[in-house]
């Protein structure tokens, strides 16, 4: 099940030659790192002129939603998938 | 081949992007919908729901019927928009000549930059491995491959999923044979019962049946029905960097049953009359005339009518005062609508005309103007009117590309 968190996180992040987003490597999230073993779809969502990266990605066997505001330049947790 | 034409769907498109997003859906049937309410439709079925009788636009309550193990997945407009603009811009590289037809299929003319790859099989296969690299394993795409459009369209639906079809000049003349006239693109079902009536069942009859019959019938169209019949398509590609001309902007959306009653739909008008406005100040066109449409059940009636403005306008408001006004008109009054929708056509663009000569027009357009900005800096939804937040936002459509509109890839 997914739980619904909008926190602010700790990024960890590289910017590869060509690539056209920022490749996110792991994040920390109440004082816990998650390390990203999959990235499996990024796109940009618009609110108003804030361009937002959405990131779809797993750690290990958890499935996440993390956001970047690229006005602000935040990372933002937005679901984790929990165990039942 | 004088001509090398491919035509590139991609698989389950919608459901796909959806797998390829959340692992945990992969390899389940899986139906992408508007919002998971039972009077909503399935707008995409995965492949796994495919092979259970999962249908596009078939109504939830049956899908669910059907497959009650049937996993619905709220589609998201913007996701698929970034993965088309992605695969597009992939496509670029291969050729110049691409025209977007959907926002899941492409047409290319690669006459000159097949040799390139070793040939258009190759070039195929060049393709949907860079796909499976850039977009994702579940996203994947079929490529058919012929002299024209229509018959590339026919062969890669034959090689679904993630094939190659190609489509040699000596296979021809056996596919006119066997393929129903239905089949084909660009002969919809009402032209292929009219045909069948006269007994043209197949391509192949339909190019024995002499051009004028065909012309008395049909019209011009019946040049593009016996060119068909006979494995040929004239129909050009206009590719990407031509811009398509816009001829309306129109918005419409089914109603739930709650909001059927006219006066109901109205409100709901009144938010379509300003997403249509707000469209054409984007694109710059004010137009005179206004056309409102009304569905008076799922498979019922359509009743429309259409009135021209003394003046061209892009505000919302005098979009829905004309549209009050042509609903006075009609001749059938509906008391319940299923589906309500309008649009603008005779476009002219807004810097061709004067000035608006009015303090109140002047003021108006000032306040529009106010608004736009309000909402390219805060989201679409930060400002509206009061008639809007009595029923839901209306959501972004996701079917497909709307003409006219920027797709920088």
């Amino acid at each position: 099940m997914d739980q619904t968190v909008d926190e602010k996180i700790d990024a960890y992040v590289i910017y590869p030659i060509g690539a056209p987003y920022p490749l996110l490597r792991a994040f920390r999230w109440r004082n816990r790192r998650f390390d990203v073993t999959g990235t499996h779809l990024v796109y940009p969502e618009h609110q108003g002129q804030t361009k937002l990266l959405c990131y779809a990605v797993s750690c290990g066997s958890q499935r996440c939603s993390i956001r970047f505001d690229t006005r602000a330049c935040h990372w933002v947790l937005t679901t984790i998938e929990i165990e039942e | 081949m004088t001509r090398i034409i491919i035509h590139l769907d991609m698989d389950a498109y919608f459901a796909s992007v959806e797998q390829q997003a959340d692992p945990r859906l992969r390899g389940k049937p899986i139906a992408v919908t508007g919002k998971p309410k039972e009077r909503s439709i399935v707008v995409a079925a995965s492949r796994e729901a495919k092979r259970l009788g999962i249908k596009s636009a078939m109504p939830i309550w049956e899908a669910r019927r059907l497959c009650p193990s049937l996993q619905f997945v709220s589609g998201s407009a913007s996701r698929y928009i970034a993965v088309t603009k992605r695969f597009l811009a992939i496509l670029k590289n291969y050729t110049s000549q691409l025209e977007v037809f959907s926002i899941d299929e492409v047409f290319m003319d690669v006459t000159q930059e097949a040799g390139r790859y070793g040939g258009p099989a190759a070039m195929a296969k060049s393709i949907q491995s860079e796909f499976r690299e850039s977009l994702g394993s579940c996203i994947t795409c079929t490529i058919g491959i012929a002299e024209n459009r229509a018959f590339a369209k026919l062969i890669a639906k034959k090689h679904k999923p993630n094939g190659i079809g190609i489509l040699l000049p000596e296979q021809l003349p056996d596919l006119l044979q066997i393929t129903p006239i239905g089949e084909i693109c660009g002969i919809g079902p009402r032209i292929s019962a009219r045909l069948q009536r006269v007994g043209i069942r197949t391509l192949a009859d339909l190019g024995a049946t002499p051009l004028f019959f065909l012309k008395k019938e049909f019209g011009v169209y019946g040049h593009f029905l016996q060119a068909i019949g006979q494995g040929k398509d004239p129909t050009p590609i206009i590719p990407y960097t031509v811009p398509a001309p816009v001829k309306s902007v129109g918005h419409s959306k089914t109603l739930p049953p709650e909001l059927r009653p006219f006066p109901l739909a109205c409100l709901v008008l009144r938010g379509l009359c300003d997403k249509v406005a707000r469209r054409m100040r984007k694109l710059g066109f004010v137009g005179r005339t206004v056309y409102l449409g009304c569905r008076l059940g799922a498979l019922g009636p359509h009743c429309g009518k259409q009135i021209s403005l003394p003046f061209p306008t892009d505000d919302g408001e005098t979009i829905y005062n004309a549209c009050l006004d042509i609903h006075r008109k009609m001749t059938i009054h509906p008391e319940t609508v299923f589906n309500i929708g309008v649009s603008v056509r005779n476009l002219a663009d807004r810097d061709d005309l004067p000035d608006y000569l009015l303090e109140e027009d002047r003021k108006r357009a000032a306040l529009n103007a106010s608004i736009d900005r309000i909402r390219d800096r805060f989201g679409e939804k930060a400002i509206v009117t009061g008639e809007t937040l009595l029923f839901d936002a209306i959501p972004e459509h996701v079917g497909g590309f709307a003409q006219g509109e920027a797709w920088e890839f």
